[in-house]
């Protein structure tokens, strides 16, 4: 998106802040039969305002009760007073809008008109983040309600220059979002100057202070036993002469 | 002590003037072999085993001539002139082995009948040493020839034990043991 398709749309919510603004005005000097009937009628609650832009029309008939889970992604705070400060047995008819309705204190009548303003939804054409931040701002601090903890949280909170630096840009890089993952590779070893080797090491302390002596075991072997045994005869030398050779075979 | 040695020089002299061939003091025949052979196949046993008999003596003294002392003759020195004379007349290649207490003579390559090697064994000994020698045969395969010197008696029962299949080492321990 360009600076200049920004600034456009910065001027039109502006307008459109006006317009709703001066509507405000409007109604807030018109309401006065509405106000003398409520006067004349008895504890009449003022009805809430119509947002004609997103609030789905009222069911015609009772919706049933149906025990469904529903995880509200976003919370809106739509602020709903009562002439009197009245108690808490208003219909929940009266609210007929879908979305999750905060009653707020009770405030004087002339002072609830500036504050039913709706919260941009997300969808409508006012969703940027910049128009939202511009928003917020005109409707002041209290109307937004710190985030629970276990919901949603942005990311990166909104800087407060981010309107200056789009439409002047910026000078410097932003900052990185997190820190970076560590670098791969070889990690330098730790300088042997600081390595203690009198420190740290349990095995160390352990060990005893005399020196080690083996500790022989030897067999005990009986040296009367009979290992030798002879079998067999020994092989007849050979004669030395022929003649004593033949003398042998012939005596066969 | 140097090895015995067989002297083969001027052993076999050749007259050819008057057409005799000598060995030694004694004149012999060059006959070829396989003729030899034709004869002592048809030839009667006795006359095989004398032609036998006729060529180990002369091998025997021929032998003996070469030694000094027969008594004294080491087993070596006695072999080498026996195999030496035998290698002259052609028998082919003779030596010893001891099996146990019996001699046993190995013959390699003779042209001879192997019935005609006993006799000439016995015969060459008993010129050698002037005593009576009985041999016999106790394996004939081509080419090698076993041949128990032994007793009479022992020669005669090595033969029946042979000829009945009993082979020829078991008969030689059988020998031996019957005399243990």
């Amino acid at each position: 998106m360009s600076k200049a398709e920004t600034l456009s749309r910065l001027e039109r919510l502006l307008e459109r802040v006006r317009a709703r603004a001066g509507a405000r005005g409007g109604a807030r000097a018109a309401p006065a039969p509405a106000i003398a009937a409520a006067a004349a009628g008895a504890e009449l609650i003022e009805e809430p305002v119509q947002l004609t832009t997103w609030t789905p029309p009222p069911p015609e008939a009772a919706v049933p009760d149906v025990a469904i889970a529903i995880d509200v992604d976003y919370v809106e705070a739509a602020q709903v007073t009562v002439a009197d400060g009245g108690p808490e047995e208003v219909p929940s008819e009266r609210f007929d809008s879908a979305e999750r309705l905060v009653v707020a204190g009770a405030i004087p009548t002339d002072e609830a008109g500036d504050e039913l303003i709706p919260e941009p939804e997300p969808g409508d054409e006012l969703g940027a983040p910049g128009e939202t931040q511009l928003a917020a701002d005109a409707l002041g601090e209290e109307t937004a309600e710190p985030a629970p903890i276990s919901s949603r949280r942005p990311v990166m909170g909104e800087p407060d220059d981010r309107l200056e630096r789009m439409a002047f840009g910026a000078d410097e890089a932003p900052p990185p979002l997190h820190t970076p993952p560590p670098e791969s590779g070889r990690v330098p070893a730790a300088p042997a100057d600081d390595f203690d080797s009198e420190v740290g090491d349990a095995r160390e302390s352990d060990r005893p202070d005399e020196p080690l002596v083996a500790e022989p075991r030897r067999a005990h072997l009986e040296s009367g036993a009979p290992v030798i045994k002879l079998s067999g005869t020994p092989r007849r030398s050979m004669p030395a002469t022929f003649s004593a050779l033949l003398d042998e075979t012939l005596s066969l | 002590m140097a090895a015995p040695s067989f002297d083969a020089t001027h052993s076999i002299q050749f007259d050819l003037g008057r057409g005799n061939v000598r060995s030694g003091d004694e004149q012999v025949l060059l006959v070829p072999a396989n003729a030899l052979a034709s004869l002592t196949a048809v030839a009667p046993a006795e006359a095989s085993q004398g032609l036998g008999r006729a060529l180990g003596a002369a091998i025997g003294r021929r032998a003996r001539a070469r030694l000094d002392d027969v008594a004294e003759a080491s087993i070596e020195a006695v072999v080498t002139q026996l195999a030496g004379e035998a290698a002259l007349a052609g028998i082919g290649s003779l030596s010893i082995e001891r099996w146990g207490q019996a001699l046993v003579v190995l013959v390699e390559g003779s042209p001879l009948a192997h019935s005609l090697l006993a006799p000439l064994v016995a015969s060459a000994l008993e010129a050698i040493f002037g005593r009576a020698v009985w041999c016999t045969l106790l394996s004939g395969e081509d080419p090698h020839a076993r041949l128990l010197v032994a007793s009479e008696r022992s020669t005669e029962r090595v033969r029946e034990w042979i000829a009945s299949g009993v082979p020829w080492g078991n008969a030689l321990t059988r020998l031996q043991g019957e005399r243990a």
